[in-house]
């Protein structure tokens, strides 16, 4: 039976993803002179933000991990919510600078249900008609009116470059809930023989049936493949991460090749791979500190480490028949 | 050179801003096994994605969120 990947959510609150939206619009929307609003003073008329041709945009992240029919409902509800202030709020926007409002923009991490869409073109539809009926009161949208959902991944260019810059206190999460039993069948023969060769000779184990030795290499295949699948994400939505970390990687690996081969004794292989741990979790710590939170850290360390097992890299004494 | 976090089984540690309790320690692979509080679920996770106190000043989006304009 084959499970799914299960990654630990990252951890997000309300503000964070305010502050990380309004950096993003700031990114993207710096030629159309993107305003930031702070909701200090008489709040901030249900906007975070807008432009000078005129966008305007909302922030909702939820407050804990819902199920697809609960942040379904959620989602509808605050829409439902931040419609009701855009229309009531004329004179607070005007005296805000917000010009005539085209796009209202509602910024999520995700949405996975599409009745939200179909609710937020009902909604839509409920402000052109509540403007064509009260045209004064309803000065502040313009006829084109439409409401965008955006989520995270629309985001990613800006997301990256937030991340990576160290602009915020936000980073990037790919830790995996490592849970038994490990998916065998999900990784190649080889690699899955390449890994047990290797551990046994860590383990100074020399019986294949022994449960410790097969629990750690089960460990280590689940680390190669979630591994695998989060460089493939990464290089997908964040090239620039995934090319400082590759080239990082790519420059360890070589040592970790020459650190086992130089080692001429079996008895210090267990040695030599806890320092090779060691010392690469403290590079991975030292230069994705900002980019990476402390779990991912932990996460690529281990998985890149099963790459270097399962693609041999490394190679350890073993003792002669 | 900062001084490692080493939990011992039975402690509570932090994974981001969550409370673990350590099961197990596999040592020389600097592996953990933890469940969360009020969890059965054990799983393994690297030694250093441990803290002794939550950090609540870090925040994190899952990568899961992205898919590079691969939607399903």
């Amino acid at each position: 039976m084959s499970r799914v990947l299960e990654l630990l959510n990252g951890d997000m609150n309300g503000d964070a993803w305010e502050d990380l939206c309004v950096r993003c619009y700031r990114l993207r929307y710096q030629e159309q002179h993107y305003v930031a609003i702070p909701a200090i003073h008489k709040g901030d008329a249900g906007i975070e933000g807008y432009t000078k041709t005129g966008i305007v945009h909302q922030c909702y992240y939820p407050e804990r991990y819902y199920s697809d029919e609960e942040l379904y409902r959620h989602l509808r509800t605050k829409m439902t919510a931040d419609i009701k202030k855009l229309l009531d709020n004329a004179t607070r926007m005007k005296s805000l600078g917000v010009p005539s409002i085209h796009e209202w923009h509602f910024n999520i991490p995700e949405y996975r249900d599409s009745r939200i869409l179909t609710h937020a073109r009902a909604k839509q539809e409920e402000v052109l008609s509540a403007k064509a009926n009260k045209p004064i009161a309803c000065s502040h949208i313009a006829d084109d009116f439409q409401i965008v959902i955006k989520i995270a991944d629309d985001f990613a260019p800006e997301i990256g470059c937030i991340i990576r810059n160290n602009y915020s206190a936000t980073r990037l999460n790919l830790a995996v809930q490592h849970i038994s039993p490990i998916r065998w069948s999900d990784c190649e023969s080889e690699k899955v023989n390449n890994i047990r060769r290797k551990v046994k000779a860590v383990m100074n184990i020399e019986d294949d049936s022994d449960p410790g030795l097969n629990k750690i290499i089960g460990i280590y295949v689940d680390f190669y493949i979630s591994g695998v699948e989060n460089m493939a994400k990464l290089r997908i939505s964040f090239p620039e991460i995934y090319a400082d970390l590759y080239r990082l990687e790519q420059s360890y690996k070589n040592e970790v090749t020459i650190k086992t081969t130089m080692n001429t004794d079996q008895r210090l292989n267990n040695e030599v791979f806890t320092g090779i741990l060691t010392e690469f979790g403290e590079k991975l710590e030292k230069d994705f500190s900002n980019t990476f939170d402390q779990a991912s850290i932990g996460e690529l360390k281990q998985s890149l480490v099963a790459g270097w097992l399962a693609d041999c890299s490394m190679e350890f004494r073993r003792k002669l028949t | 050179m900062k001084k490692p976090f080493l939990p011992q089984i039975g402690d509570i540690a932090y994974l981001m801003q969550k409370a673990v309790i350590i099961r197990e320690i596999l040592e020389t692979f600097q592996i953990v096994r933890v469940c969360f509080l009020n969890d059965d679920t054990d799983f393994y996770i690297d030694i250093i994605s441990l803290k002794k106190q939550p950090d609540y000043r870090i925040s994190s989006l899952s990568i899961n969120l992205f898919t590079g304009g691969q939607r399903i």
